[in-house]
């Protein structure tokens, strides 16, 4: 098992504790933040497991859509600029295919449960 | 006293007296001392008078009882009763004693909008008259002032200045806030329409391409309005009353709707972060879910 599964499964016992043992013992506001804070570890974990993936694929996304070498940040950038001048918009494909699979693998870390994720993934 | 959850920047309180109805139960929404109103946002004063003229013209509403004043040295803030029913936007969607109320939503939508954009603007107090294009400026100012650059976010405030309205509609009272979680819902439907803190005169398209922005359809994601109703149903409703429903406007506010709260989304999350609040600092996890909905509204139609 690597370190990265490690800490995952770690978080999610302080989360599944937050949800299913502390939350039980406590009313209205603290049984609802702590509601929110196990939904926050869980998204965690998730990211501890597939955040650098994503952030590959959109790297590589990135250039391949702009044809140009930078960190993510300056392409993301870059991106945001040929946008900006109107040099692409909702009508192409590839930034639609781009900016879609960069949000779902987002999504999928942060709001797996959000009802338009399934309806894009087609699950 | 019990301090109500809800309400970021404004303070909701329930207070129990032993005076003789309506007074026995009181709820208190103020503002703290020496705080002055957050930008794009009225003073309780003004939310007071326009929820009692709206309340006269036929939207339901707490009773405004008293409003305070310098002399109190409470801040700014109103005194009202304390309306029976479900606030909590999942608890209306799912709560089975309300399944009759449910089916009742989408037309009290259309009607109650219709008769708050025929209220008098001469009957209010002076409030802001904010076009599409500066509402748009607006919130791009405060994007950029994030510094935190979104592609997606780009492509839609490039869809919205290419799809900005070709003239300014009519000016009428817009409600800012209409959606799934302002409104109290009983047996009977809605009780009680809330939180006029971003009442403007504007395009009253902007209260329905707010109600249909897809995080206040909570999970009911094929029911566009609110979560609870068609389109269709809306706007019959909405025409019977005598209101003038435009699909293209509606669209154009959508997008902006989904934009707006995804941007602010952002600045919570950094808010929580600096403050150390926990709920707030949660909500960056949820400007993805605007995202995908911006993308999925843009993305032309084969």
């Amino acid at each position: 098992m690597n370190n990265r599964s490690k800490i995952s499964e770690l978080i999610g016992v302080v989360s599944h504790y937050l949800k299913e043992e502390l939350r039980p013992e406590l009313d209205g506001r603290h049984a609802f933040l702590t509601l929110v804070a196990s939904n926050l570890l869980d998204s965690l974990a998730r990211e501890t497991v597939s955040g650098d993936e994503a952030a590959l694929g959109e790297h590589a996304r990135l250039r391949q859509l702009l044809g140009v070498e930078g960190n993510i940040d300056e392409l993301n950038a870059e991106l945001c600029r040929r946008i900006n001048r109107g040099e692409l918009n909702e009508n192409s494909q590839d930034l639609m295919a781009h900016l879609s699979a960069t949000t779902l693998d987002r999504l999928a870390i942060e709001q797996p449960t959000y009802e338009a994720y399934g309806r894009e993934r087609g699950i | 006293m019990q301090r109500l959850t809800g309400g970021a920047m404004q303070e909701t309180w329930r207070i129990e007296t032993t005076a003789p109805p309506p007074l026995d139960r009181l709820i208190l929404r103020r503002a703290p001392l020496n705080s002055e109103p957050r930008l794009g946002t009225i003073s309780l004063a003004a939310q007071a008078s326009i929820s009692e003229t709206a309340r006269s013209h036929g939207v339901p509403g707490p009773e405004v009882i008293a409003v305070l004043n310098d002399s109190d040295n409470l801040g700014d803030g109103f005194l009202m009763s304390c309306v029976d029913g479900e606030t909590v936007p999942r608890r209306v969607l799912k709560k089975p004693s309300l399944e009759r109320a449910r089916a009742k939503l989408v037309g009290q939508c259309g009607r109650h909008l219709a008769t708050l954009h025929d209220v008098p603007i001469s009957s209010l107090p002076v409030l802001p008259r904010i076009s599409a294009r500066e509402k748009l400026e607006n919130l791009h100012d405060q994007y950029r002032r994030q510094q935190r650059p979104r592609p997606v976010f780009d492509l839609a405030f490039s869809w919205l200045q290419r799809h900005l309205p070709a003239s300014e509609p009519d000016p009428y009272l817009v409600h800012g806030d209409f959606r799934n979680g302002n409104l109290i819902v009983d047996e009977n439907g809605i009780a009680a329409v809330l939180d006029w803190e971003r009442a403007f005169i504007g395009d009253p398209m902007f209260d329905v391409g707010w109600l249909c922005v897809g995080s206040w359809r909570f999970g009911e994601i094929d029911l566009p309005v609110g979560g609870f109703g068609s389109l269709a149903d809306f706007i019959t409703a909405y025409e019977d009353a005598g209101g003038k429903f435009d699909a293209a406007r509606t669209r154009f506010w959508e997008a902006y709707g989904i934009l707006d709260w995804g941007v602010t989304t952002v600045d919570l999350a950094i808010e929580g972060r600096d403050t150390q609040a926990l709920e707030k600092a949660a909500i960056g996890r949820r400007t993805t879910e605007t995202e995908i909905d911006l993308i999925r509204l843009m993305r032309p139609h084969e």
